[in-house]
Formats: C-alpha cells, structure tokens, sequence
C-alpha cells in the first residue's frame, strides 16, 4: 500500500526495485524472488502494461503500436536506422521468434571481462535453455520459407544449422514478432514473471522510471490507455493500491533492466553525463537488412514458426550472419527500395516470397551511444560506417546467391541497380548490388538486437558496471540487461542477456548476505 | 482544439499526401472512398504518437514535393501528369543529399502504411492468419 507524503507524491518501500521486466529483469526477479519468503519486499517495475495473450489480434499495426516503442518504427537520429524494442511486462522477449543461442566463445573472448568466461556462462545459459523449452523445431512443422533457406545453402555448399527455438504447444500461427496470443513463446511474461509473482514479487506495470535519487526511485504509473483493453487487463494494469500518480519508490537494492536504450537514458537522467562518460557509450545492434524472393510455386512463410535456419559461413571471415525470415505486408513492403507499379507487383506476389535477413556483426564503437534529447527522452546516435555497409553489400549478394540456388525466379535487393534481379543475372551479382548503388537513407536497416551502453570490465575507467553488473562507485545500484555488453554478442541475444542476469542475481545475493552477516540482520 | 490534436493528414494535406501515395503506391489510384478513409486514418494514428519534430519534417518534406513541382513545372505536385510526378519524385529518392533520401524515405513509409497497412487489403495480396486453435 502506498503513503501520501505530499500532495504531488507517493511513497512505497521495497528492499529491492527491478526495473524493467524483459530477458534482464524477469529473469532477476525469478531468481531473487525465493528472498522474499525471508521477508524481502521485492517490485518489478514495467514501463508498459500487462498484456493480455488473448487480446492479441495478431493484426500488424494494432500490435506493432501495442507492443513496441514508437510502433516498431523508433529511428535513429540520422534516421537511416530504425530499432525495434518492446515496451509491456515480457519486454522484447514477448515479441522475438524464440530464436535461441548460447553465446560464442569468439565474442566472449572479445569481451575480455575477468570472471566473464564460458565455464560461467554455460551452466547458466544451460539453465535457460531447459526453462524456455528451447528445442529443435519437428522438421514435419518446418516451413517451405525456411525449407528454401536451407536449400539455398546446401546447394552452395554453405554450412547451415538450424535454430532453437523457445516454445511450448506452438500452433505454427507465424505471429510471433506482434506477440504469441496463445502464449506458446516462452518470453519470460509466461515463464519466469509468473513463478516470481507466485514467490511474492509485485508487478507494477505502467511505471515509467523518471530518475534515480540516491536510494529513491522517482517513478510515474499512467493510467492504461488502450480501448481494446479488457476488464480483466485494467485490473492487472491498474491494481487498486497504485493510482495514477507520481511515486517515491525508496529502495534498498535498485537493478536496473529497461534494455539497452533506457538503462541507459535512465542513469543520464539520474546522474548526467559527468557520473561516468561512458554511460550509454558502445552501443551495438546487429544493423540488419531483409530481403525477398519469388519462387514459382507458393511459399507460404507465414504459416507455421517463422525462423528455424541460419548460415554461419562468413561470420569470421564477412562479418554477417543468414538467417531465414518472414515479415507482415507492410513491414516487409516498407524494406523494398523503389516505389511505383513494380513495388505493387512484388507485394502481390506474397505467397509465393522467400525472405532472408542479414545481420552484421558490428564493432563497438564510442561515439555510438544513447544521449537525451532536450525532453530528457533517449536518443540512438548509430554510425553506419563504410565496415557495416561493406558487410551489408556482401551480405545482400550472399542472399542473393541463396535464393536464386534455392530455385528463385528473380529477387528484390536493398542497394542494387535495378528494382528486380532475375535468375539468369545471377552470374553478374557482383556488379548488380554494388556500393555505388548503396545509399543511406535509401536501403531500410534495422536491428532488433540492442547491445551495449553500460558495459561491464574491471574499472570505472573502462567500464560501467563490474562484472556482477555493480555500477562503479555505487554499492546499491545493478545493471541486468542487454546494456552489459561490451560488445556484440554476434548471435540472437535474449539467452546471454538471461545468462548475465541470473549472474547479477546471484552477486546481488552474496552481497546480501554479507551485508546481513556484518549486521546480523535479515531484511 | 490545441495544435496537437489536429490529425496530421486534415485539410489540404489530405491532397497533397494522397497525390504523392498514388504515385509511390499506385494501388491507392483505385481506393474507394472507405479505402482512402482506412488509409488516412493509418497515418494519423501511427503518428498520432510520433515526436512533433518528425511530424514536422514529414509535412515539411510533403509541402517541399509542391514547390520543386511548382520550381520546374509552374504547378502544384498533383497537377502533373504520372510521368513527371515519377520523375520529379525520383529526384528526392536519389538525391546525392542525404536529407533529401531520408525524407523521401519517410514519406515512402507513410504512403506504403496507408495502403499495406490495411488488413481489409491483406486477403487480397494473399497474407491470411492461420486460425487459432
């Protein structure tokens, strides 16, 4: 129950504050939550609402505008990159494929972060893997869309594996990036936020985390605004002990987890840029561009698990990494670089499109970086330098490749010198998608995968937090998300970022207890 | 009513837009009344929410399209035949200057979001939803 401590301001008191429920913070509320049979008063705070499965109507615009920050359509400020991050309890992890990767010793070598090891790491991700009910799709429930991909790479000779994939009772209904309305996905909003209510953690959804005072959160719950929204989801938004209103939260313990965008935001706001000048700095995302295919025959990619293939083959030696894809109309139409009758052509081909998507795996870079804009609001700052295009070209011909082998009859590729690419110009790919053709503002990129912007290392000259994700020179303030990162993870990210807060549980505990042994006390 | 409650597409930039997305999106020539309708309505909600200054540049660049039509034809966008509105619109979308590509970039989207983003349209592009079980 909340006090009135003035007429602008609530107070409420918990022994520890998550804030940010995605793969960072409902894997940190599950873990910490067996403290509150010890006493502990734990919250989770979430920006976004509670979402409903059953009022998913899996219609694209409704729930790209429910479930993502700005739509799906968040621009960086050079707007030739847009970024794709969630906003409701489950963060990102409601709205991914499912697609799970334990994370590669090459980039845990890149970290170079003492104690941030694969022995560490591996019985962690292991953990995960079990509770999310990863698994090997059943090939008989495999697509024609990603049947192709694999095709595509075993004629060329290409290696190609196929994805885990985090369901359980999955219906093949191919909606999976505007959430799951039958809940087979398993984002930590069905698997990990129940079992930490179940334990005595407080939900609060709606909450937007202004700034940190000292030990004191300054937070502000909105009413729920969605008209679609049952009575049974204006309750679970709005519990009757938490108006609408501005809130002190104090805390004892604060974990931050609101993604690589917002963890970010939120330490400017609470401490500026002089705290420590790398806060929001190095941020990466996987800059990734789709691209489709038309086949003779019916492709149907939409139906049944959008994802389950991928080609490693030129991650050591291009950069970039292949995976199978699908987009709805307008998303996918919106990654077609041209306009006029031949864009309306391709798009009335939809049934019969192969799609592919290619993610570069960039480099860390400091003046890539989160700021605030003069509403105090994050903004992406994102290089897209000559290293990255070239991937991006390479990438681009790559898939080309690949679905001309897989059978395709003519392709639409993002910085080529025509809008259609036929089968029999297959041999002059090198010159038809070319740099000269490449042009930012014109090519659509994008990247769901955030990483970056408070990276952990061994010192607050280098680094943001330690490696248990301890914010340098502040002994009750944690870090648990993607924002760790000191670089790209070079895969699919949410499992390592799981892996990663189930180690910031796990020192925020020891911490605990050694604080409770020099005290005696319990909390 | 305050400046931001006023729908982007209202008044003569309903016509000034619709004149650019039958161009970008062709399919949008043959919208009927409820079609345009559903469009507009679209690209008013879906920026309903956008910053004022992305807003502002968007009806900047849509007015922008009107006077280089008038610069090089001594008439407005929509008063132009297909082919020079084509013409005139490739200019922005593959203009040396980046500002002008990012512009023509956004308007783009917004022209696709109107027709694309329709799901009445979804059925017909063949994009159905498997039933729930």
């Amino acid at each position: 129950m909340s006090t009135l401590i003035s007429e602008s301001e609530h107070q409420l008191q918990f022994d520890i504050v998550i804030v940010g429920s995605g793969a960072g913070g409902g894997t940190v509320a599950k873990e910490l939550s067996d403290l509150c049979k010890q006493g502990y008063k734990i919250a989770l705070l979430e920006l976004g609402p509670h979402h409903i499965a059953k009022d998913n109507n899996r219609e694209e615009l409704a729930m790209a505008q429910r479930y993502y920050f700005s739509g799906g359509g968040f621009q960086t400020t050079t707007q030739d990159m847009t970024l794709a991050f969630a906003k409701g309890v489950g963060g990102s992890t409601s709205v991914y494929t499912g697609v799970t990767f334990k994370l590669p010793e090459s980039a845990v070598k890149k970290w170079n972060v003492p104690g941030i090891t694969l022995d560490d790491l591996n019985p962690r991700m292991d953990k995960y893997l079990q509770e999310n009910g990863a698994h090997y799709e059943s090939k008989k429930n495999i697509n024609r869309n990603n049947k192709l991909f694999k095709a595509g790479c075993e004629k060329l000779g290409w290696q190609v594996d196929q994805f885990a994939i985090n369901t359980r009772n999955c219906a093949g209904l191919g909606t999976c990036n505007l959430s799951c309305p039958i809940a087979a996905k398993q984002g930590t909003a069905v698997v990990q936020i129940p079992k930490a209510e179940r334990n005595g953690v407080q939900v609060i959804p709606n909450c937007r985390v202004d700034r940190i005072d000292g030990n004191d959160i300054l937070a502000t719950i909105s009413p729920s605004h969605s008209s679609q929204q049952s009575s049974e989801q204006d309750e679970a938004n709005n519990p009757k002990d938490l108006a609408p209103w501005s809130y002190r939260i104090k805390a004892k313990k604060i974990i931050l987890c609101a993604g690589a965008i917002n963890t970010p935001a939120i330490l400017l706001r609470s401490f500026g840029t002089n705290f420590n000048p790398l806060i929001g700095r190095y941020l990466t995302c996987h800059p990734a561009m789709i691209m489709a295919a038309e086949h003779p025959e019916k492709v149907d990619g939409t139906q049944g698990p959008p994802k389950n293939y991928y080609c490693e083959q030129f991650v050591e030696s291009e950069r970039f990494l292949l995976e199978s894809c699908m987009y709805f109309p307008f998303s996918f139409s919106r990654n077609l670089v041209g306009f006029g009758p031949q864009v309306d052509e391709f798009v009335n081909r939809y049934p019969y499109l192969q799609m592919c998507i290619a993610l570069v795996m960039d480099d860390a870079h400091s003046e890539n970086r989160v700021s605030l804009n003069k509403h105090g609001e994050a903004q992406v700052h994102y290089k897209i330098d000559q290293k990255i295009q070239n991937s991006l070209i390479k990438a681009t011909r790559a898939n080309a490749k690949l679905m001309f082998a897989a059978g395709a009859s003519r392709l639409h590729a993002p910085g080529a010198k025509q809008f259609f690419i036929h089968k029999h110009e297959v041999n002059q790919l090198d010159t038809l998608i070319h740099e000269r053709y490449f042009k930012l503002g014109q090519v659509s990129i994008a990247s769901a995968h955030l990483m970056g912007g408070c990276k952990m290392g061994d010192s607050a000259t280098h680094s943001v937090t330690n490696s248990w994700g301890k914010v340098h020179g502040q002994e009750h303030l944690y870090i648990a998300d993607g924002s760790l990162f000191p670089s790209c993870s070079e895969v699919n990210p949410y499992l390592t970022i799981m892996a990663l807060a189930d180690r910031v549980a796990e020192g925020l505990k020891k911490d605990l207890k050694l604080k409770n042994t020099l005290t005696g006390t319990v909390a | 009513m305050s400046p931001q409650a006023i729908p982007f597409l209202s008044g003569k930039m309903i016509s000034r837009f619709e004149a650019i997305q039958n161009c970008l999106v062709p399919r949008s020539l043959t919208f009927s009344d409820q079609e345009k309708k559903r469009s507009q309505l679209l690209v008013n909600t879906v920026l309903k929410d956008q910053d004022e200054t992305a807003k502002k540049k968007l009806a900047f660049f849509i007015i922008l399209v009107d006077i280089t039509a008038f610069m090089f034809h001594a008439r407005l966008f929509r008063q132009l035949n297909a082919t020079k509105q084509s013409t005139l619109l490739a200019k922005f979308f593959d203009s040396p200057i980046p500002i002008f590509r990012k512009g023509f970039w956004g308007l783009n989207t917004l022209a696709r979001l109107g027709v694309y983003g329709q799901k009445e349209l979804h059925l017909e592009i063949g994009y159905k939803l498997r039933s729930l079980p």
